[in-house]
């Protein structure tokens, strides 16, 4: 009954945790809302999931990676994550060690991505219980799909790289198309991102484009 | 008496030099051996060998100084000085294990001493000095000692104070007697006129605030001692109050240290003796923290910890563990680690299980907020993740608990690696983390791939007749790449960029590699990095 209370008196702001601004558009609300499962699928599935989690391990939350044992560090702390407060936990052994060890991960930390084995879905709920307790929230990745069922997914469906040319040139940014479907969601919601922007940061193609046309008149109006 | 009055020293009184000098410094004898972990690693003092951490040179032998290499340099910088030298890993453990005997050794002469940190120990002069007839004929007797045991030249440094005798082992490393013994009363002539960089020497005072005095024209201990402490403190802070107590040559014992009253003592007894190490150091990580907790409830931390571990036949090993900055729950594990492992490693050691682990705080002081983050001090965020890391670990094992460490590299796999979450110090990460954002020359530019496996991926990648491309000795390539072979499916090839090729090690025979990577991006969208090597195609990563 205390917490029923308390939660209705929380803000809700304070039931989410912070995500980088070009992600708002895609969310109901003013971040990640705490307790839930947020899918991350597709060919770009990694580095969403990393950039979503960025801003708040940032502002002070642990990170726990549950399941990735081949993680890119380097890419993690190239899209912010402060490396000082990212775990990794092994879970090799089927299901029922992946939810043990996911739901002890849930005890300490704010944010547990992982890579649900086949078979997840059977043993979600007691993790999905103690999410909700402790206001974690689980970030599912996964190439295809989320691998459990998700309260929110963000799908990276169409992906252009700039940069690689034929035999020249290397990989500097990337556009991906996200759509964000999920259960309190009327419609699916599409954006454009930078993920990553040439400069490493992640941003709306749209506002982008905006600056980029901004500076471009700007250019212009002084040679004219 | 200290624990009638607890709060009596909190109240902060601006020490002019006269408040000082009431304070009279204990004499103390340090030993000193250059370069220990070259010495743990088994190398002669001739053999140009380093010790490297983050890139960077911890330790060198004498034939390596002789060569060019400065300790603090780079890896490049000191291959380039001296081509043929020796590269060997940092291991804190096996310095600690190797400097055991050492211990050993002196303790026979003085039981009363404490490791500051593998292969730098201290001990109190009043009691050996009379004994042995003298300071000056204690420190031979010490360096013939260390030597014998350790087989190298030690400094041995007799002042009053910490600093002062730290001081003066290391100068007296360099001297051909190893020994440097300073009269009584003599500290502050002695450290005055030496350069202020000996702060940075101790290992207590930042770099960065050593060059701000130097900058500020204080360029002589002496000359920052002269100040007055009051000023020191409001322009320095806390550290620089420190830094100004090292200068003078007077105890760096807090003036808030204290003798904590016995009920902080904390022991567990094992009903049945245990011989795992894993076992005794979850055992020894528990009390830590419930160690940790007391004291942080009192507003203190320990500087001086003293762990006694006995055997069921009653064998007995008892060390003091001195840390300036304060010992946090990790470091007090880490300590009982060492202590164990060295016991274990002698031929008289251990007979039989361990029954009893007591961590007793020896000294304590005010915790004045050394290791405060952004907002003083560690978060409910900190805390709730260090007791899950503990639990998890307990859980799944410590190798499956595990945190990234820089090593660097050209290739992505390379550039991080995992270790055990238990065996750092999750409050210090600058230890493992700090890096120079410099290029590094011939790593690929960000942005860096997302998926890194750490076995090799095998692929194929094929041009517009089907066969495999080659890459040539010269770096050429046979034929544009058209698809490539991700598990059982090929995928058309949209953009490619390469060959940037590499050649690692070639002057070993089993370590060497040579290979050239390219980037490939497919008709998906998806980005992989992939290598050839000797004709055979793998992925190495994966922009996912």
């Amino acid at each position: 009954m205390v917490t029923s209370s308390f939660v209705s008196l929380t803000s809700a702001r304070d039931r989410c945790l912070p995500v980088d601004e070009a992600f708002l558009p895609l969310l109901a609300d003013a971040g990640m809302q705490r307790g839930r499962v947020v899918g991350c699928t597709g060919p770009a599935a990694m580095s969403l999931a990393l950039a979503l989690a960025s801003r708040s391990v940032v502002v002070g939350s642990w990170l726990a990676v549950v399941g990735i044992p081949m993680l890119g560090v380097e890419a993690a702390a190239e899209l912010g994550i402060p490396l000082s407060r990212l775990v990794m936990i092994d879970a090799v052994g089927g299901p029922a060690v992946w939810a043990e060890r996911v739901a002890a991960a849930a005890d300490g930390f704010d944010i547990v991505m992982t890579r649900p084995p086949a078979g997840a879905e059977r043993v979600l709920r007691k993790v999905r219980t103690r999410l909700r307790a402790r206001g974690v929230v689980l970030l599912a990745v996964g190439p295809t799909s989320a691998g459990v069922s998700c309260d929110l997914e963000l799908a990276t469906t169409s992906v252009a790289w700039d940069g690689l040319g034929q035999g020249s040139g290397y990989l500097i940014a990337r556009r991906v198309t996200v759509r964000a479907c999920g259960r309190r969601m009327p419609r699916p919601i599409e954006l454009d991102l930078w993920l990553p922007a040439p400069d490493g940061r992640v941003e709306s193609c749209a506002r982008r484009n905006s600056q980029l046309d901004d500076s471009a008149g700007a250019v212009l109006s002084r040679a004219g | 008496m200290p624990g009638a009055t607890p709060n009596s020293t909190i109240v902060l009184v601006p020490c002019s030099a006269g408040l000082v000098d009431m304070v009279q410094p204990p004499r103390l004898v340090t030993v000193w051996c250059p370069g220990w972990p070259t010495v743990a690693a088994g190398v002669s003092p001739d053999q140009p060998a380093a010790v490297f951490r983050s890139n960077r040179v911890i330790a060198c032998t004498p034939g390596a100084v002789a060569a060019g290499v400065q300790v603090g340099s780079r890896r490049r910088a000191a291959q380039g000085a001296c081509p043929q030298l020796l590269i060997l890993d940092h291991d804190r453990d096996r310095d600690a294990r190797q400097f055991e005997p050492v211990v050993r050794a002196v303790a026979e002469m003085a039981p009363r001493l404490e490791v500051v940190e593998p292969g730098w120990l201290c001990l109190a002069a009043r009691g050996p000095s009379r004994y042995f007839g003298g300071d000056q004929a204690m420190a031979d007797r010490l360096v013939g000692l260390v030597g014998e045991v350790a087989g190298t030249s030690a400094g041995v440094g007799v002042a009053d104070g910490r600093s002062a005798s730290a001081i003066a082992a290391r100068r007296a490393a360099r001297h051909p007697s190893g020994v440097l013994v300073v009269p009584s009363g003599g500290s502050t002539d002695f450290v005055g006129p030496l350069p202020v960089a000996w702060l940075r020497e101790l290992g207590e005072i930042t770099p960065e605030l050593v060059d701000l005095f130097v900058r500020l024209g204080l360029r002589r201990l002496g000359q920052l001692a002269a100040l007055d402490a009051g000023d020191v403190l409001a322009r320095f802070g806390v550290e620089g109050l420190h830094a100004h107590r090292l200068a003078g040559g007077s105890d760096t014992r807090q003036p808030a240290a204290t003798d904590p009253p016995p009920e902080w003592w904390i022991e567990h007894p094992f009903l049945e003796a245990v011989e795992q190490l894993e076992v005794i150091v979850f055992v020894a990580k528990r009390l830590a923290d419930q160690l940790v907790v007391n004291l942080s409830g009192e507003g203190r931390v320990c500087v001086r910890l003293v762990v006694i571990i006995e055997t069921e036949y009653g064998e007995r090993s008892e060390r003091a563990w001195y840390r300036d900055q304060g010992l946090s729950a990790a470091a007090m594990v880490e300590r009982v680690r060492w202590q164990l492992e060295g016991w274990a490693s002698r031929p008289d050691g251990l007979s039989g299980g361990v029954a009893l682990i007591r961590l007793v705080p020896d000294e304590i002081r005010s915790d004045d907020g050394v290791q405060g983050g952004l907002w003083g001090g560690r978060s409910q965020a900190d805390h709730d993740a260090a007791r899950a890391i503990v639990r998890l670990s307990g859980l799944a094992g410590e190798q499956a608990v595990k945190v990234p460490v820089w090593v660097g590299g050209r290739l992505p796999v390379e550039r991080y690696r995992w270790v055990p979450a238990s065996s750092v110090d999750l409050e210090h990460p600058s230890d493992r983390l700090d890096h120079d954002d410099g290029p590094w020359p011939g790593a690929l530019p960000a942005p860096a791939p997302t998926v890194v496996p750490e076995q090799l991926v095998p692929t194929m990648l094929l041009d517009a007749a089907g066969e495999q491309v080659r890459v040539s000795g010269r770096g050429e390539v046979s034929a544009a790449p058209v698809s490539i072979v991700v598990g059982s499916m090929h995928q058309r090839v949209d953009a490619w960029a390469g060959p940037w090729p590499i050649e690692q090690r070639w002057w070993s025979s089993d370590r060497s590699r040579r290979l050239a990577r390219f980037q490939v991006v497919t008709e998906h969208g998806a980005a992989y990095l992939v290598g050839v090597e000797q004709q055979r195609w793998s992925i190495l990563a994966t922009y996912s």
